[in-house]
């Protein structure tokens, strides 16, 4: 009991000793903000480039049926492939640092974007689809009038899961060069114990970020017409 | 207006086509019920039309042009098409749901605006009220009223719907159903339209197409026809044993009341009035007011009770009235609740026009008995 007390007790200065290296004078905020944009610039270009592959892809396996199940399946197995082994597999093709980074967290964003597409789409009322065509619109408009503004919230869905797990997995990026959250969490972790602040900096930063980007989706998808106010 | 010509569709798959060797047409202004069991293949044959299902052989007509050879957009575009589940746009407003195919075909937007506001006002929702609002703001019935301005947007000359009423509460059903055929009297649309329902289908269509399972024609006929001489045991079958009571729906108490018949004044002696009773061979007598207002009726028996009193006295109420606008259904009912063989009619201004008896409403019936009973 008194051996847990002491544990929780550690916990809370840690917590505190991370926001203190966030301040002036205690802390080093320059470094800080470098990381946080590292860490920023890396989940940004992940998603970008995973949001542009998964939608198109989604969008291609509700056409195509036949292609649903082995682009899902492919997407889950990369899915699989633990992280350290991605960035592992990686080196030796695109070398260290930012590329492999982002590289490695755009496959893993895959899976729950493209499957979410996919499931949007399917899920819209067959009625309106045929009501759609019924007054002779296009296949294209009732794709980008229709099918995918209606398809909206599950996308979204699946591209927020992707951002808290990209959050998290760019630390890892640090071990091989990409300068994010993570630096600070290793050097705290290689102190042996002394810099349990830089550990504790580096989480919050995570933290903060997968907050921000989850306030900012939601709004999103409240600003979505038509849909109940939730 | 709409015609099909040999027209078969076999589903991939299937032995049997869903719609065998099907000729019909549908003459221009005309509003051609399409009728039969589940697995008919009505539905199959409406969306021939519009070509959201290619026929495997035959050809379709629409405003004489094949529909097969023109482009499925550009023809969709000149049909309007109601369905049952509506299907409303939910992330688009009400304005944005009746301008898609406005919109498309490139309408300015000020036309549109006045066209969306023209049109909420024929399906009787007020636009200011509703021209904003989310699909989802509205109930069920207001929902189909703007399916049906949405098909109306660029008054195409022919429209299909898929049981459009069909998802409605059954009150709110009969008032669209009344409001869509007033509509249509001023509209004179080609209208093809899909029901399970009889009674739905005698009373919207000017024609009513009945298919057996198969896709097979069985009759194509007015209602009248439809329900006094059905073509075969089927068709008697579907239209079901009280299709004589159905007719009453279609005939209007105005068209076979009588109108010749001999009336009492309220200040004629009880001598005169006994006179034409008996002239007339009857046992009873509406008596009406100098403008022809009806104020009650008098019996034989009464009279020859009281002969000295006069006819003021011996006055007795109506308890059940009818307007020549009403149907004989109606009207058999309202004489069936109140227990009376006959009825007068009014007019909004309770002058007597005319009478109805149980005779007329049972001749109508008999008259649809001389068909084929089915074993």
């Amino acid at each position: 009991m008194a051996d847990f007390l002491q544990d929780l007790i550690d916990f809370f200065i840690a917590f505190k000793d991370g926001i203190l290296y966030y301040l002036p004078g205690t802390g080093q905020p320059e470094r800080v903000l470098e990381f946080l944009w590292g860490h920023l610039l890396i989940i940004l270009v992940t998603m970008l480039l995973a949001i542009s592959i998964s939608v198109p892809l989604g969008i291609l396996i509700t056409r195509v049926r036949s292609l649903y199940d082995p682009i899902i399946k492919f997407a889950a197995m990369l899915y699989t492939v633990p992280s350290l082994a991605m960035f592992g597999i990686l080196i030796p093709f695109v070398g260290i640092g930012f590329t492999p980074a982002v590289i490695a967290l755009t496959l893993y964003s895959l899976l729950a974007i493209i499957r979410n597409t996919a499931v949007g789409i399917n899920g819209v009322d067959p009625a309106i689809i045929e009501s759609a065509k019924g007054m002779g619109m296009k296949n294209s408009q009732i794709l980008l009038q229709v099918e995918l503004p209606l398809a909206l919230p599950v996308v979204l869905a699946g591209i927020r899961i992707a951002i808290v797990s990209t959050i998290s997995l760019a630390t890892l990026a640090s071990y091989f060069g990409a300068d994010s959250l993570g630096n600070l969490i290793f050097e705290g972790i290689s102190a042996g114990g002394t810099r349990n602040d830089k550990i504790a900096a580096g989480a919050i930063g995570a933290t903060f970020l997968a907050i921000i980007f989850d306030y900012l989706i939601s709004r999103i998808e409240r600003s979505l017409p038509g849909i109940a106010h939730k | 207006m709409i015609h099909f010509n040999n027209v078969t569709k076999t589903y991939p798959g299937a032995v049997k086509p869903s719609v065998d060797n099907l000729t019909m047409s549908v003459p221009e202004g005309e509003t051609c019920v399409v009728i039969g069991p589940s697995g008919c293949g009505k539905t199959t044959t409406m969306k021939m039309v519009n070509r959201l299902i290619e026929p495997t052989a035959g050809e379709i007509y629409v405003t004489g042009r094949n529909v097969l050879k023109q482009d499925p957009v550009e023809l969709r575009r000149n049909i309007g098409y109601v369905i049952q589940q509506i299907g409303l746009f939910p992330h688009f407003t009400i304005r944005n749901n009746i301008a898609v195919v406005p919109k498309m075909i490139g309408w300015k937007k000020s036309r549109i605006d006045r066209r969306v506001d023209e049109l909420l006002e024929i399906v009787g929702l007020e636009p200011a009220r509703f021209r904003d609002s989310y699909p989802r703001q509205l109930s069920g019935g207001q929902r189909q009223r703007v399916g049906v301005a949405r098909a109306l947007a660029t008054d195409p000359p022919v429209m299909l719907m898929d049981e459009p009423f069909g998802a409605i509460d059954p009150i709110t059903r009969d008032r669209l159903q009344n409001e869509f055929l007033r509509l249509q009297k001023q509209m004179k649309k080609t209208i093809m339209f899909v029901t399970h329902d009889i009674d739905e289908a005698i009373k919207m269509g000017t024609l009513v197409c009945i298919l057996q399972v198969g896709g097979k024609l069985q009759q194509l006929d007015t209602p009248v026809n439809i329900l006094s001489s059905p073509a075969n045991s089927f068709v008697a079958d579907f239209v079901g044993s009280d299709r004589g009571l159905k007719k009453l729906t279609l005939v209007q108490v105005g068209e076979v009341m009588k109108t010749n018949f001999p009336v009492g004044r309220h200040d004629e002696t009880s001598s005169e009035i006994l006179r034409r009773m008996r002239e007339s061979d009857l046992d009873s007598l509406f008596i009406v007011d100098e403008i022809g207002k009806l104020t009650g009726y008098v019996t034989l028996k009464a009279i020859q009770k009281q002969p000295q009193k006069n006819i003021s006295q011996i006055l007795q109420g109506i308890i059940a009235t009818i307007e020549a606008e009403a149907t004989m259904k109606d009207a058999f009912s309202q004489m069936l609740s109140y227990g009376v063989r006959y009825l007068p009619v009014l007019d909004k201004r309770s002058k007597l026009v005319g009478m109805v008896t149980s005779d007329d409403a049972q001749r109508l019936v008999e008259q649809t008995n001389k068909v084929p009973i089915s074993a």
